[in-house]
């Protein structure tokens, strides 16, 4: 175990997996010289050099275009988004190009790309640099999406990533990246297998389901509820796409109430499909308390830091979500 | 206005009744005074007659339902009126729920029904419901707007659903209602159901009515009857003394008495006249016959009121009642007795005349029954059974002569009456027959 900042754990997986594949190379805007807009890729060109490490043109659409195709030719292509916001320039690419081709080939043709890109607001970066758009990856089959929350989730997932023959749009967080924790570098290929849901914290009175930054609050708010004698179980599903609704299903059979917790504005989150994932389960039998989502408010994020904190969920809004469905509101 | 049929409150004890019969079907058309349909109390089935002319518009009770005095059960209009609906939703099937409902939790919230009558309940909560076989409308809701969650569910105690009678009975009897399954409609704990508990159970006869047989239901006064004797012959053991009794004295008063009463209250006097007023007296002077067993401990009637079984038409038994027997003159006492004998055949008897006895007499001499014992009319701590007079060679002074003879039998609980005071009552009652003067 090594202790490790969460932008220091994707470095860490990303030039691991250099290491051992000489197959797989990124590329992105800003990536190279400059580190990485965040400062990801810092000292990866001096590694890997200028063909595995490649700066790109400021065009979302070159890059994963050509990520896409060279995926399709046989590299493993890890490609970055300097903020998940810029997709919408990429998605032809993306939606039309990478998650059809295994089907349309009828399986032939294999794509393992990664396309990293941090998302979610509060850093005062404003509506275009501040999104949770990871509900419209989600709904294009072919893609699977990730959504680490800690160092060792984003250095295990990134590794299992890179591995995986498909297209994967890895969503990480700007507001993770300097958050640290304990991460098993030294672990002998330590992946963590797509689709396997984390419990963070077990409980029995009330289940919180979410990903992303939203573990840390919910994790948070489940330590104010238990000094309320409230005992929470917070699941991170860590990949949306495949869920491991198993997992989720069998933890609201435990505790019989279920908030789901996300940054994305709420109409048309993965909140609702995570919801109805439950609902449509034989948990709905163990439901006794009206699910409830938090999610972001239906507005763009906001420029002013306290019109951003408020259009997002808050620690205090999920204690109080867990009160109401502990005390029957 | 439509005019309301309702369960009428028939005697003071009287809470519910059960609906027998509809005599007048919904169109039918009705004459004030009517009546309309029989209902039978714990004691007798009576009529209950219109308020006013009309038609039947609606019957808002089956036949064999049980529902508490008061209930509108249905109503009498012109043709084609409407019914007030209010009154239909709130009709007994309605009634019953918001009785059981017991509002124990102060958590529970306003109601849990929602406009439409459906009811706020989580999933959890409906899937505990029916695997327990809980009734979801009788559990307070604690969520919001009265929803029921799961733990509303596993808490709920249900107060057992029992008609009036059977909580009453099973207060007296200190039986857990819980613990009884209800044999009526939803698990309603029916009387038949606490008498079930009071003995062993008896293994069911079956036996198949064949062509020359006659299968009369077992139901009804016919049932309560059984049930009553049943109670009473299981539960009170019962000890028997007999007395002989010479009766040439009293008949030689009644002839005395028979004409003058007839000019002064038009009615003769009858030897049951006698034992009735033999008995009263005889009850004063042994107050521990004239008494009842209760939780509390033996209750010793001061007013002695006394229940002469009789015969209706049909052959049923009723008991009225004559109270205070001991204080009225005989002339009244003729009268009162005359009156409900009278009646008691017609089955004209009110509840309230049948109920409050503290002694119980049954007569058979006009039969030539010469001696029998009668269970114990409950909750009496004694009944007298009274054979014919029929003259017997006796000895009287060393000589043998014709006396007329009367057997009087006592049955006593022996659980507060022991052998010797009952013997002692038996003295008294010889006493005041053979000396009757000394009673007026």
């Amino acid at each position: 175990m090594k202790t490790m900042t969460y932008a220091e754990a994707i470095r860490a997986a990303m030039s691991e997996e250099m290491r051992r594949d000489e197959n797989v190379m990124f590329m992105g805007e800003d990536v190279g010289l400059y580190g990485g807009a965040f400062g990801i890729s810092v000292g990866m060109l001096d590694e890997f050099g200028p063909k595995r490490v490649k700066d790109t043109p400021i065009s979302e659409a070159v890059i994963a275009g050509a990520a896409a195709g060279a995926a399709a030719t046989g590299l493993r292509p890890i490609m970055e988004i300097m903020f998940s916001d810029f997709f919408t320039i990429s998605m032809d690419a993306l939606v039309n190009q990478a998650a059809k081709m295994r089907y349309m080939f009828g399986g032939k043709a294999q794509v393992p790309m990664v396309c990293r890109t941090p998302g979610g607001s509060g850093t005062g970066a404003a509506a275009q640099h501040s999104q949770s758009l990871e509900a419209w990856f989600c709904h294009v089959p072919g893609i699977k999406v990730v959504t680490p929350s800690t160092p060792a989730d984003a250095y295990g997932l990134l590794k299992a990533s890179i591995r995986d023959n498909n297209p994967i749009v890895f969503i990480e967080q700007k507001l993770l990246y300097r958050t640290s924790g304990e991460v098993p570098v030294d672990q002998d290929d330590f992946i963590i297998p797509l689709g396997l849901a984390d419990v963070k914290r077990e409980g029995t009175d009330v289940t919180i389901v979410t990903y992303g930054r939203m573990v840390q609050r919910a994790l948070e708010a489940a330590e104010i509820a238990a000094e309320k004698g409230i005992s929470v179980e917070v699941v991170d599903p860590r990949t949306l796409q495949p869920l491991d609704k198993d997992t989720i299903i069998k933890s609201v059979e435990k505790t019989g109430k279920l908030i789901v917790v996300v940054e994305a504005a709420q109409t048309g989150s993965y909140a609702g499909e995570i919801i109805a994932s439950v609902t449509e389960s034989d948990a709905f039998d163990f439901l006794d308390a009206p699910v409830q989502r938090l999610c972001g408010k239906d507005v763009p994020i906001p420029y002013n830091p306290t019109l951003e904190a408020a259009v997002v969920p808050q620690v205090d809004e999920i204690v109080a979500a867990i009160e109401k469905a502990v005390n029957r509101g | 206005m439509a005019a309301e049929v309702i369960m009428p409150k028939a005697g003071m004890a009287m809470d519910e009744g059960t609906v027998v019969q509809w005599y007048k079907q919904v169109g039918d058309s009705i004459e004030q005074g009517e009546a309309v349909l029989e209902i039978l109390t714990d004691k007798v089935n009576m009529d209950v007659e219109a308020e006013a002319s009309g038609v039947l518009l609606v019957q808002l009770a089956q036949e064999g339902d049980v529902l508490p005095v008061f209930t509108v059960i249905g109503y009498i209009g012109a043709e084609g009126e409407a019914v007030p609906e209010s009154t239909v939703t709130a009709a007994p099937a309605a009634a019953a729920p918001a009785e059981a409902a017991p509002a124990t939790k102060s958590a529970a919230k306003s109601a849990k029904v929602t406009s439409d009558g459906k009811l706020r309940a989580t999933p959890a909560a409906r899937k505990i419901a029916g695997d327990r076989g809980v009734e979801l409308a009788r559990v307070p809701g604690t969520g919001a707007k009265g929803r029921i969650h799961a733990a509303d569910v596993l808490e709920f105690r249900p107060e057992a659903d029992a008609s009036i009678l059977a909580k009453r009975m099973a207060a007296d009897m200190g039986v857990d209602l819980d613990s009884i399954s209800g044999s009526g409609a939803r698990g309603r704990v029916l009387k038949a159901d606490l008498m079930a508990t009071q003995k062993p159970a008896a293994p069911a006869v079956v036996m198949a009515a064949k062509a020359e047989d006659t299968l009369i239901p077992y139901k009804g006064i016919r049932k309560i009857i059984g049930d009553r004797m049943q109670e009473s012959f299981f539960t009170a053991p019962h000890a028997t003394l007999t007395i002989e009794i010479d009766m040439s004295k009293s008949i030689e008063m009644r002839k005395s008495l028979v004409d003058a009463y007839k000019d002064s209250i038009g009615e003769k006097p009858s030897f049951n006249d006698m034992v009735i007023l033999a008995v009263s007296k005889a009850l004063r002077a042994h107050p521990g016959i004239n008494s009842t067993l209760t939780d509390e401990g033996i209750l010793q009637h001061g007013n002695i009121n006394i229940g002469f079984a009789a015969a209706t038409a049909e052959g049923l038994l009723v008991v009225p009642v004559i109270r205070n027997a001991d204080q009225k003159d005989f002339r009244s006492l003729v009268v009162e007795a005359k009156d409900l004998g009278r009646r008691a055949v017609k089955g004209k008897i009110l509840p309230d005349e049948m109920q409050g006895s503290t002694f119980t007499i049954s007569n058979l001499g006009m039969f030539g029954i010469t001696e029998f014992t009668a269970i114990i009319n409950r909750p009496n701590a004694a009944i007298l059974s009274v054979g014919a007079i029929i003259e017997r060679c006796v000895p009287v002074n060393g000589e043998i002569a014709i006396r007329s003879m009367m057997n009087a039998t006592i049955n006593f609980d022996h659980r507060i009456v022991d052998g010797a005071p009952a013997a002692k009552f038996l003295q008294t009652l010889k006493r005041n027959l053979e000396n009757p003067y000394l009673m007026l």
